[in-house]
């Protein structure tokens, strides 16, 4: 069952398109994290199923309810905001409480201490309690934040950019907790970020937007590895892709890549589920992982440009003959310096091709 | 040239640019508290000494005989008049104020630019020349020679200015707050109520004291709509002192010296808070 789906859904402001006709359907306890560039659709998307948008089309529905015209607050979710929105005139305590008093002026007190009492714990901010949020840490107000939307049972959590004011190390660690959260409570879970590597190590599914349209939907495997089309394909990996264009064509026992800035042959997996490419122009998306070292006669010559430090092992950049750069990474054994020559191999089962007018994936191989 | 007499150099530069600073300051005062102090030391004189020559600025037979005639003619009646009305209007501007202030700073409707540029246009109006067609719809109404009537009108003068401070002030506030409230379950109002009117003390302070020293202040108004006796203002009845015993200067710098001490002293507990609200929003969330 559909927990949260948009159907038809569509923002305008101006002349700009900020969303159009988003179709999604979240079920029930989904971690779903909404990734793209700012401007993407993604935020519009979760001000809109928070209710402080309105859609100008479409119909939005939490469980079975349409909730187009229902209020913020009658739509029983909980936010948590990109720069946290802590009450600043209220302690720890009190912005914690807000939520169930601001619902029920008559709530027990004694259920509200039960409950701050919990959530505190959870998420150990015991020692806290009685400061005020200007007092505190980002990853402390980060916690309180998180706590505020957990302390009532919402249907659905919303995160909009949760970690993107925290430093790095810490934003790892949030992650994590994030995470073990998610899988406490249980809950629906709507996660909206720019950062692809907090996407894939959260989410269930992932959905990719760019320029107010949903490019992908489907599990951070998917994402990454049957990318839909070349914008998904260059967004989503820890290092951008090369992007090559040329024309592809099978030559007996292997597949040519011409191009401008680049030509070489690749083996043939499976000749026939290519055939129909033969002759066709496509993009060629080259991640860092189908490259490598190659002694075999096949090899493309390349000539070294750049090489990093990369957690253990280096990062090299390397230009063939045309002109094109691949990167790929090293082994922690294996040393290199700008100026070798060598020879790149290409593997198969990590390459995709997109159709350089409509942009979606025409093969993978 | 050693680090070291540059340093002294630098300080004592620094230091002459304040005696500067501080000279300018004292003759600025100086200029700006000359009335007030000859009013103080005039109260203070026997009638006979008040135009003495030379004046003198210390009186050499300080007396209060002045302010026990304010006591006897009943001037403690005329105070709680101004007081009732500028109390009635700081409530009133404020909270008709503050609602439209939100509404223009957060909601969107048709006309809302429209509204705006009407309020700040509104504030280019010079009261007199509104004054006389005022008073025909008061005394229509039969609001002259009543407070509530005088407060009324004294709102519907300062709005403008309130919606406006307020509006500057609001709008600096982060949003976000206001939207994690509705989603924590507050209404638009409890919204205002529990999140931006807390966070805007300063602001508040500031429009209030703006309208607090207009009411408390206005003679020209009040003369025109108040002319029975158990309804004047403290600015009226001060006006009245001038003939009261001919050309008498002594109860009426009394007087005065009574009417601006309130504000003083208001202005003092709130400076603070009115520095901050005029330089808009300091609030971070």
């Amino acid at each position: 069952m559909a927990n949260v789906s948009f159907s038809g859904v569509s923002k305008v402001y101006g002349d700009a398109i900020a969303l159009a006709e988003l179709d999604l359907s979240i079920a029930q306890g989904e971690f779903v994290a909404l990734l793209g560039p700012s401007g993407s659709g993604k935020t519009t998307t979760l001000n809109l199923l928070a209710g402080l948008i309105d859609a100008d089309e479409g119909e939005i529905r939490i469980g079975d309810r349409v909730v187009n015209d229902v209020t913020p607050d009658k739509r029983d979710i909980a936010m948590v905001f990109q720069n946290y929105a802590l009450y600043p005139h209220m302690t720890v305590f009190e912005n914690l409480e807000f939520p169930l008093k601001a619902r029920d002026r008559n709530v027990a007190t004694a259920v509200v201490e039960n409950r701050v009492g919990t959530v505190a714990e959870t998420l150990g901010l015991g020692e806290l309690l009685h400061r005020y949020p200007r007092e505190l840490s980002g990853g402390q107000q980060q916690r309180v934040a998180l706590g505020r939307a957990m302390i009532r049972d919402p249907k659905v959590f919303l995160l909009d950019e949760p970690l993107s004011n925290l430093d790095a190390r810490l934003r790892i660690r949030m992650r994590r907790d994030i995470k073990a959260l998610h899988k406490a409570i249980g809950s629906t879970i709507i996660y909206v970020t720019h950062d692809q590597a907090e996407a894939m190590t959260l989410a269930d599914r992932i959905a990719v937007f760019a320029g107010g349209r949903l490019q992908q939907f489907g599990s951070p495997a998917e994402i990454y590895g049957r990318p839909a089309n070349k914008f998904v394909a260059g967004f989503v990996g820890e290092r951008e892709p090369a992007m090559l264009s040329g024309s592809l064509s099978v030559e007996g026992a292997s597949l040519r890549f011409a191009g401008p800035d680049a030509r070489f042959d690749m083996p043939l997996a499976s000749a026939r589920q290519l055939a129909h490419l033969g002759g066709r122009a496509v993009e060629l998306c080259v991640r860092p992982e189908a490259v490598s070292v190659s002694n075999s006669g096949a090899a493309i010559p390349a000539v070294i440009t750049d090489v990093e430090i990369d957690g253990p092992g280096l990062f090299a950049y390397a230009r063939v003959a045309d002109g094109a750069e691949l990167s790929f990474h090293l082994g922690a054994n294996q040393s290199l310096r700008v100026g070798d020559a060598l020879g790149l191999g290409l593997q198969g089962g990590r390459l995709t091709a997109f159709d350089p007018q409509t942009q979606l994936a025409l093969a993978r191989w | 040239m050693t680090p070291r007499r540059t340093a002294a150099t630098w300080r004592s530069r620094r230091r002459s640019r304040r005696l500067g600073g501080l000279a300018i300051d004292l003759l600025i005062a100086l200029f700006a508290l000359a009335p007030i102090i000859w009013g103080l030391s005039t109260s203070l004189k026997p009638a006979r000494d008040v135009l003495a020559y030379p004046p003198q600025l210390l009186p050499s037979q300080p007396t209060l005989e002045h302010y026990a005639l304010l006591l006897r003619t009943g001037i403690h009646h005329f105070i709680v008049n101004s007081a009732l009305v500028s109390v009635l209007t700081v409530v009133l501007s404020i909270v008709i104020g503050s609602l439209a202030a939100y509404a223009l700073a957060r909601l969107s409707f048709r006309g809302r630019s429209t509204l705006m540029f009407t309020t700040v246009a509104l504030m280019s109006i010079p009261l007199p020349s509104v004054l006389v067609p005022t008073f025909m719809l008061m005394a229509n109404i039969k609001m002259t020679n009543n407070l509530l009537g005088l407060a009324a009108l004294y709102t519907a003068y300062q709005l403008p200015i309130v919606v406006w401070l307020l509006y500057g002030y609001f709008s600096s506030l982060p949003v976000e707050l206001e939207r994690a409230a509705m989603i924590d379950g507050c209404t638009r109002l409890q919204t205002l109520r529990r999140i931006v009117l807390p966070l805007s003390g300063p602001g508040l302070i500031a429009a209030g004291l703006f309208v607090l020293t207009f009411a408390w202040n206005d003679f020209v108004v009040a003369v025109v709509m108040m002319s029975s006796e158990d309804v004047k203002t403290l600015p009226v009845a001060i006006y009245g002192y001038l003939g009261f015993y001919g050309r008498d200067w002594g109860p009426l710098t009394a007087a005065a010296m009574v009417s601006i001490v309130p504000v003083i002293l208001v202005f003092v507990a709130f400076q603070r808070y009115f520095l901050s609200g005029m330089t808009g929003g300091g609030v971070k969330g």
